[in-house]
């Protein structure tokens, strides 16, 4: 389930930032290896907290898309995202970590600065 | 991708032989814990002394450049929990460590700093430090200086700090460059970092120590006079295997949050983890009209001290993706870290707290819960901090500031720096720190500290600290240089003790 969740996060993400990259040849497999990498490393005492918010993110999409959120189509998904960033609590938490680490991502490729 | 640790050999240390290595179960007479600063420090001095020493890191062999500096690898390979790491409170500080052998020394800026005298006064006096004035204490640090090549940057300051250092002198405030651990040929702008795996630990292997890496202690226990020590070898290596060494002196350099847990996870060291100390630190990210930023840019070494060792200013990692983590919450930011990031730089305040925290361990997990507690007081601080420094910053011509606090907005001119609240919001104030310390602090009452005023862990007979955790509080500077001159005191002192 976190698995799930986590790409579905991962690739929604990617979506969104990768055209602020002039260079738009970066790979998605690549940054979701990087997100499955960065899961696996995670202090153990947070894996338990995670699984239940992937479990929470995914079954709450079924009351407003009728949909569980890893298996909505895109624009359904980014619709999700979209109320869960202006909600306060841990889901919007949940969804910022993955945001940071694919924006941190897509920066941190050769073509990530940009113009330069 | 999969990184190769073996890809670039390292000048003095063989990559294979070292992550090769495999520890016999049988007795020694030292094991080192860890393979930071102080632990490398600590198994160098031992080993040239003529003892037998084994050198247990739960990280691997990197070595230096490899994955390069504050890359996206770098972040993956060679820090502990692919540097996601906090300590729980209100506001969390995220914090970072070094996971691999060289530990800290590895993926720091290697900025260099002795132990301020007011602190080491304060220390001697409040915790009953022997042998602590200032000219042992210098004589140490000039020991410790020598032998890791401290210098001075040899050419002109890069232009986010030469912006800074000149606003600060503008006004009359004091800034300072700070030396670093870097040896410099002549002509040579670029420089070497001395970092552990280039400076203790191939003298720790030239003088008979063994290194082991993929080596995490779990347990330890006394067994007569011998320690008995359970270490989880082949983890990262995918051969898991459990072996038990055995050892007559034990010196832990797990470093601030690794150590504690240990001492606690092996029912040690009474109150190990109770004195947690950090440099809690606020950046700003500076929009300039030139061009300040550049690929090769590393960390700017000018610092500002006005305040005093309680607060500090200076500039920070300003890699463009380093500075979209601080710009995410602004809106349009992305957008400006790719079209102007060369004109774009990181800098931070950072504050010494009056707020404490704690290492604790969780039954059933491996790695440690960390908790900071900040006082009212200490968010003031940080408010004064934050406000300074955008004041300086527009001073250095910044023509836009972007702190990481909720809701301040974009800074435009130092007007703007009176909407900074007297005191941080706890909820929507980002800090980060990169030194943890006291956490088996020196002290020569047990009930106040975790270790003796020599470093020998309270009620435990032959086991000793070498790291961050021994530091009374946290210093205001970076701590490596203050641990290194204690390491060698303390390591001096159980050299002359076991000689008679």
């Amino acid at each position: 389930m976190l698995d799930a969740v986590s790409s579905a996060l991962s690739w929604s993400f990617f979506q969104q930032y990768r055209p602020l990259l002039l260079n738009k040849d970066d790979n998605p497999m690549c940054c979701g290896r990087f997100i499955q990498s960065q899961i696996r490393s995670l202090p153990d005492y947070l894996r338990p907290a995670f699984t239940l918010l992937a479990w929470t993110v995914n079954f709450l999409s079924l009351l407003t898309e009728r949909g569980l959120f890893c298996r909505l189509a895109p624009d359904a998904r980014a619709r999700v995202i979209a109320r869960w960033e202006k909600l306060p609590g841990p889901t919007r938490d949940f969804t910022l970590f993955y945001k940071v680490l694919v924006v941190y991502h897509l920066f941190s490729c050769p073509d990530g600065r940009g113009s330069a | 991708m999969t990184m190769n640790p073996t890809q670039i050999p390292a000048p003095s240390l063989n990559p294979d032989k070292v992550n090769s290595a495999v520890p016999q179960e049988r007795e020694y007479e030292i094991i080192v814990v860890g393979s930071g600063p102080g632990a490398s420090f600590a198994a160098c001095m031992l080993a040239e002394a003529g003892h037998e020493v084994l050198l247990l890191e739960e990280g691997l062999f990197w070595p230096f450049g490899n994955p390069s500096n504050y890359s996206r690898e770098e972040l993956q390979y060679k820090y502990r929990n692919g540097g996601i790491t906090v300590a729980f409170g209100r506001p969390r500080v995220q914090y970072v460590e070094g996971l691999c052998l060289g530990g800290g020394s590895e993926v720091n800026s290697g900025l260099y700093h002795r132990l301020p005298d007011d602190i080491r006064a304060d220390w001697f006096v409040r915790c009953g430090l022997d042998d602590m004035s200032t000219q042992v204490m210098n004589a140490h640090a000039e020991a410790v200086e020598k032998e890791i090549s401290v210098s001075l940057f040899p050419g002109e300051p890069k232009p986010p700090a030469k912006r800074l250092k000149e606003a600060a002198e503008s006004i009359g405030w004091k800034a300072v460059e700070t030396p670093r651990w870097h040896s410099y040929a002549p002509g040579d702008l670029k420089g070497q970092r001395q970092t552990m795996t280039r400076t203790c630990l191939p003298r720790s292997v030239a003088a008979g120590a063994l290194l082991v890496t993929d080596a995490k202690v779990v347990f330890l226990i006394r067994k007569g006079r011998i320690w008995e020590i359970t270490t989880e070898c082949g983890r990262l290596k995918g051969n898991r295997r459990t072996l038990t060494l055995r050892a007559r002196h034990i010196f832990l350099g797990a470093g601030a949050v690794g150590t504690p847990a240990l001492l606690r996870r092996s029912r040690l060291g009474r109150r190990a983890g109770d004195f947690l100390h950090l440099h809690p630190t606020i950046k700003v990210i500076a929009e300039f009209d030139d061009p300040v930023n550049s690929p090769d840019l590393g960390v700017p070494m000018h610092q500002i001290r006005e305040f005093g060792n309680n607060i500090t200013f200076g500039g920070s990692i300003s890699t463009p993706h380093y500075m979209t983590v601080s710009m995410l919450a602004y809106p349009g930011g992305l957008e400006l870290i790719r079209d102007k990031w060369t004109h774009m730089a990181a800098y931070y305040a950072m504050i010494v707290p009056q707020g404490r925290g704690k290492v604790r361990v969780l039954p059933g997990c491996r790695d440690p819960w960390v908790t900071f507690s900040l006082s009212r007081r200490d968010l003031e601080w940080l408010a004064f901090a934050l406000k300074h420094l955008c004041r300086l910053l527009f001073y250095a011509g910044a023509r836009r500031l972007y702190p990481t606090v909720k809701g301040l907005g974009v800074l435009r001119s130092v007007e703007d720096t009176e909407r900074i609240p007297a005191r941080l919001p706890a909820g929507g104030t980002e800090l980060m720190t990169i030194h943890l310390t006291s956490t088996c602090a020196m002290h020569q009452d047990p009930r106040l500290g975790v270790t003796d005023p020599w470093g020998k862990v309270q009620g435990a007979e032959n086991l000793r600290v070498v790291d961050a955790g021994l530091l009374c509080t946290a210093p205001g500077v970076n701590p490596q240089g203050p641990l290194l001159a204690l390491v060698r005191r303390n390591i001096r002192h159980w050299l002359e003790q076991e000689r008679g």
